[in-house]
């Protein structure tokens, strides 16, 4: 497994993320609404909104997953932090980064990832809107754009708590 | 978008505001189409009335009241081309009723529950 390297400018992008204020808050619908959207249009048994804070990745919203919060080192997510574009990953298992990763040997045995990253309007990426399967998949770039666009929407909703 | 590099404009008509937001904005940001979006059977007789479209994608109650949007579109009572192709959402759907709507100048029937790339597919067979 290999841990995702640090942001250029994490220093800066956790200081929009605490900005926000949205760590640790309760569930709300409007987030839910989203990931369950999601999950729903792809078919897919996970849906996330992942905040990545300094140790841990933060689920604001989350379909088909029991936890709130993992470590950072494991996260999916921590690595969709490196570029404004998604992170598509369509089987994990033939992906060094992941193959060996604790959440894909084990629960919730994660085989297909896609995230959009929450890009604020600093350019700093808060997290991402992701879907998981614990199947191999494909994705298309209508899947993306659909994607991309519930992100926006994400990020919408996020920018209503703060401005970053 | 079309074949002369102009994009089309089509009417949405979806209470849901989700799907018709995601849609809308789907369409918009991969240059598809411009979706002109209606939550309810009001807006879209408003809008169909000051605008011109290439196409309509109508949500349809099971009591069919949209269906005098299209009565007002063939009859060209409408800025939009008679013969824009319209294509509308139903939740069921039996022989009786696709007749109803093919006589009523419907083109395409998509049935709930339906993804949002059902739609975009629609949109994009609509443009060409």
């Amino acid at each position: 497994m290999k841990t995702a390297p640090l942001p250029p400018n994490e220093k800066e992008r956790l200081a929009a993320l605490h900005a926000l204020l949205i760590l640790d808050t309760p569930p709300e619908q409007r987030f839910d609404r989203i990931t369950e959207f999601a999950a729903s249009e792809f078919d897919a048994p996970i849906a996330l909104i992942s905040l990545v804070d300094e140790n841990r990745q933060w689920l604001k919203s989350r379909v088909g997953l029991d936890v709130c919060e993992t470590s950072r080192d494991v996260a999916f997510c921590a690595h969709a932090l490196l570029s404004t574009e998604p992170l598509v990953v369509p089987d994990t298992l033939k992906d060094e980064r992941f193959a060996d990763n604790p959440l894909v040997v084990g629960m919730p045995h994660i085989r297909f990832y896609t995230g959009a990253p929450l890009v604020l309007p600093s350019g700093l990426i808060a997290g991402t809107l992701c879907i998981i399967d614990t199947k191999p998949r494909e994705v298309d770039a209508t899947d993306l754009a659909i994607l991309g666009t519930l992100r926006d929407l994400a990020v919408s909703e996020l920018l209503e708590r703060g401005q970053a | 978008m079309s074949a002369a590099g102009q994009r089309r404009n089509f009417l949405l008509l979806e209470p849901d505001a989700m799907v018709r937001r995601t849609v809308a904005l789907t369409a918009r940001g991969t240059g598809l189409a411009e979706i002109q979006e209606a939550p309810s059977l009001k807006t879209a007789q408003e809008v169909l009335r000051r605008e011109a479209f290439d196409g309509l994608l109508l949500a349809l109650d099971d009591d069919d009241q949209g269906l005098g949007l299209i009565e007002r579109l063939r009859s060209g009572q409408t800025p939009s081309p008679a013969s824009a192709t319209v294509a509308v959402m139903v939740a069921q759907c039996d022989q009786t009723r696709a007749e109803k709507l093919r006589v009523a100048g419907v083109n395409q029937i998509i049935l709930r529950p339906f993804k949002v790339k059902t739609l975009l597919n629609a949109i994009h067979g609509m443009s060409l």
